[in-house]
């Protein structure tokens, strides 16, 4: 088992480069400053990662 | 013991081998690897050599801790004078044969002349042999090992090889070991065809001996667990380097048909998480504990039930955004067919890319194509484009010569949408908003470099406290640094740093990924000294170890100058200076390489380098780094 750093859940928004807490398991969260809505993944160790943005909300 | 391993002077021509021992005044400058290579291409391969011509010489070698128990100690480098940019060639592969070509008693092959015909070379426990390779012409690298294998009966042999690619003298072909541990860089593999070499066979049951085992082990192991418990190490281990799509893409920072976008929408089809449903395991290099390397089998199409390895995220670039596919399918199959051709998979992709955005102008047409519709997102095309430029058919054959070369054959304006830097594509980065980036490739000595000039913790926007912990050793550094990717500030330090790092970790023949390219929290200048003594019992200082880096680079750099390279050629095509980012999130949108800036940054990153505004090596420089006398002929 990896060492926990202690951010497992959380990530770091690539649009506003804020770090949030995302909810354990989920695969959709929004960023709470700028509000950018972004896929989710895990990897099994509990740690979370973006996988990518919701297409469909991003801006054109 | 680790130091004494022989160097190898191998005539092909002549068909003779001469064994020497390298001396210990030549680790204390160099330490191996690369080090040594880039003193032995500047002594080597006279001024003005034909690539392609016998003068040009081929080097083999492992770096000096590799084979050992240092983790990922696995790194095999190949440098030549380079047939696809006429500068410096160098490329750098993982896998076994590094290690085995150590326990057979070589630290170096220097490879001159051409073989009369088909030639593999075999080293085999101190003993150098000519062979006869008629009978693996035309196979790809894993069935050329297995063959070696089969003719020499033993199934430990690891052997470098060359695919169809390389016989063609496709001037980016690569050097290949295993199923996928690619020197891709290059067109080593063009040079190793040119000498009518199709391979490199080595077994060793030699020993290394290590001069504190008991010890070594316990450092490495704080290592490991240092590096493996990293966000990046445990990403790595899951998805390999895919990872880095879903950050690029995300932003905006990649290279969507051909430049002309910088994000390529709803492709999640092209996202790391999708290798889940083809892999069956990861693999690893020797001595690596990151294992970042998938075993999958592709599920659909002509190449349906092939069992291949990889890829890395330069095929989700080459056979997905570059060329507007969005196919997880296309980007396993592309990965497996670059390999077994034995092809650049980042050159293929780049001029694949380049040649769609030509056809899509008309400035090429179905008469060049030989029928076949350049089409962006046409998934099928893009594979058989890989096919032609191996075989050399049709427009494969014009592309095969490189960027440059393709682009004076076809004439029209078309050099204008070529992405290059001193003719060797990028990668399909998009480094508009990225300075730091931007000068790194700009300024690489093998021309567009994404590996070895990259501070690519600068996206990390980590805060300036920790950038000057990193950047300030062992050299002092109390310039400008910034968080922020897209600043100018501080970015000609963290080139130049990283320039020294990745040098260093290559001359040593550890892994890029076990030190801080992709990681903050990894391992370099002041973690090696105490490895390299436990292994060697080599005394060296973090500075040291800095001041033997800026030395082999600074031969890099004299071999370039010697071949006619200037301040001219570290520079990037006009589109990243004139042509704004239209896509990505708004930090990145809008964004190009401001002209001035970039000037300012390249006269700032010569005078970290001691160079002068021309980016020449002043007799100063060479003094202090007791290079006044190269090339001196030593080795």
């Amino acid at each position: 088992m990896a060492r926990k750093t202690g951010r497992e859940e959380q990530v770091r928004c690539l649009n506003c480069l804020e770090r949030f807490k995302v909810k354990r398991g989920s695969d959709k969260e929004a960023c709470p400053k700028c509000k950018m809505e972004w896929r989710i993944s895990w990897h099994h160790d509990g740690m979370a990662k973006i996988r990518g943005p919701v297409w469909n909300k991003v801006k054109k | 013991m680790a130091l004494n391993k022989k160097i190898a002077y191998i005539d092909l021509s002549e068909k003779t081998v001469k064994m020497e021992n390298i001396p210990l005044e030549m680790r204390k400058k160099y330490l191996g690897g690369r080090g040594i290579d880039a003193y032995l291409l500047y002594n080597h391969c006279p001024k003005g050599a034909d690539p392609l011509g016998p003068e040009n010489v081929l080097l083999v070698s492992a770096g000096l801790l590799v084979g050992t128990p240092a983790s990922a100690s696995a790194r095999t480098h190949v440098m030549a004078k380079s047939p696809l940019t006429g500068a410096v060639g160098s490329s750098n592969m993982g896998g076994f044969f590094g290690p085995e070509m150590r326990w057979a008693g070589f630290d170096h092959l220097v490879i001159k002349g051409k073989a009369e015909k088909p030639t593999y070379i075999w080293i085999n426990d101190g003993k150098i042999e000519f062979r006869d390779a008629s009978e693996l012409m035309g196979l790809a690298p894993p069935q050329v090992e297995q063959a070696v294998r089969e003719e020499l009966a033993d199934d430990e042999i690891k052997v470098m090889s060359i695919g169809i690619a390389g016989e063609n003298l496709v001037r980016f072909a690569i050097v290949e070991t295993g199923l996928k541990n690619a020197g891709g860089r290059s067109g080593m593999g063009t040079v190793m065809g040119s000498k009518n070499l199709k391979a490199i066979a080595v077994r060793g049951t030699g020993d290394i001996e290590i001069k504190h085992p008991e010890e070594v082990l316990e450092y490495d192991l704080n290592f490991i667990n240092g590096i493996v418990n990293t966000k990046f190490g445990r990403i790595m281990q899951k998805w390999g380097t895919m990872f880095i799509y879903g950050v690029t893409n995300s932003t905006g920072l990649v290279r969507v048909r051909n430049f002309q976008a910088n994000q390529l929408p709803a492709s999640e089809d092209l996202e790391c998480e999708n290798i889940e449903d083809y892999s069956f395991g990861t693999e690893g290099c020797f001595s690596c504990s990151l294992h970042c390397r998938h075993k999958y089998i592709i599920k659909e199409g002509e190449y349906a039930g092939t069992y291949a390895q990889g890829p890395e995220y330069t095929s989700q670039g080459a056979f997905g955004a570059e060329v507007g596919c969005r196919s997880f399918n296309t980007v396993l199959t592309g990965n497996h067919l670059v390999n077994y051709y034995g092809l650049d998979t980042l050159e293929v992709g780049s001029l694949i890319a380049w040649a769609f955005e030509l056809y899509e102008k008309g400035i090429i047409t179905d008469k060049d194509t030989g029928g076949l519709k350049l089409e962006w997102g046409n998934d099928d095309v893009v594979l058989k484009m890989i096919e032609k430029i191996a075989k050399r058919e049709d427009i494969g054959d014009t592309l095969a010569e490189g960027p440059l070369r393709a682009a004076k054959k076809i004439g029209k304006g078309s050099e204008k949408y070529l992405i290059h830097v001193k003719g060797m594509s990028n990668l399909h980065s998009d480094e508009r908003p990225t300075p730091s980036l931007a000068l790194g490739i700009a300024t690489g000595t093998r021309g567009s470099d994404h590996l070895r000039s990259r501070p690519a913790i600068d996206l990390y926007h980590l805060p300036e406290p920790v950038l000057r912990k990193i950047y300030s050793y062992p050299v002092p550094y109390d310039g400008p640094l910034t968080s922020d990717y897209r600043d100018y500030k501080g970015k000609p330090w963290q080139v130049f740093w990283q320039e020294m790092c990745y040098m260093a970790v290559d001359c040593l023949g550890i892994c890029k990924y076990h030190t801080k390219f992709l990681s903050p929290n990894n391992p370099a200048f002041k973690e090696w000294p105490e490895l390299i003594k436990l292994i060697t019992d080599l005394d060296f200082t973090p500075e040291e170890i800095w001041e033997i880096a800026e030395r082999a680079y600074n031969l890099e750099k004299l071999f370039n100058i010697r071949e006619g390279f200037t301040r001219k050629d570290d520079a990037l095509v006009d589109r990243y200076f004139d042509e704004p980012t239209p896509d990505g999130l708004a930090l990145v949108r809008g964004k190009s390489i401001d002209r001035k800036k970039f000037k300012k940054m390249l006269d700032e990153y010569y005078a970290h380098h001691g160079w002068d505004e021309k980016g020449v090596v002043p007799d100063k420089t060479l003094e202090r780094l007791g290079l006044k006398s190269e090339p001196s002929n030593a080795l």
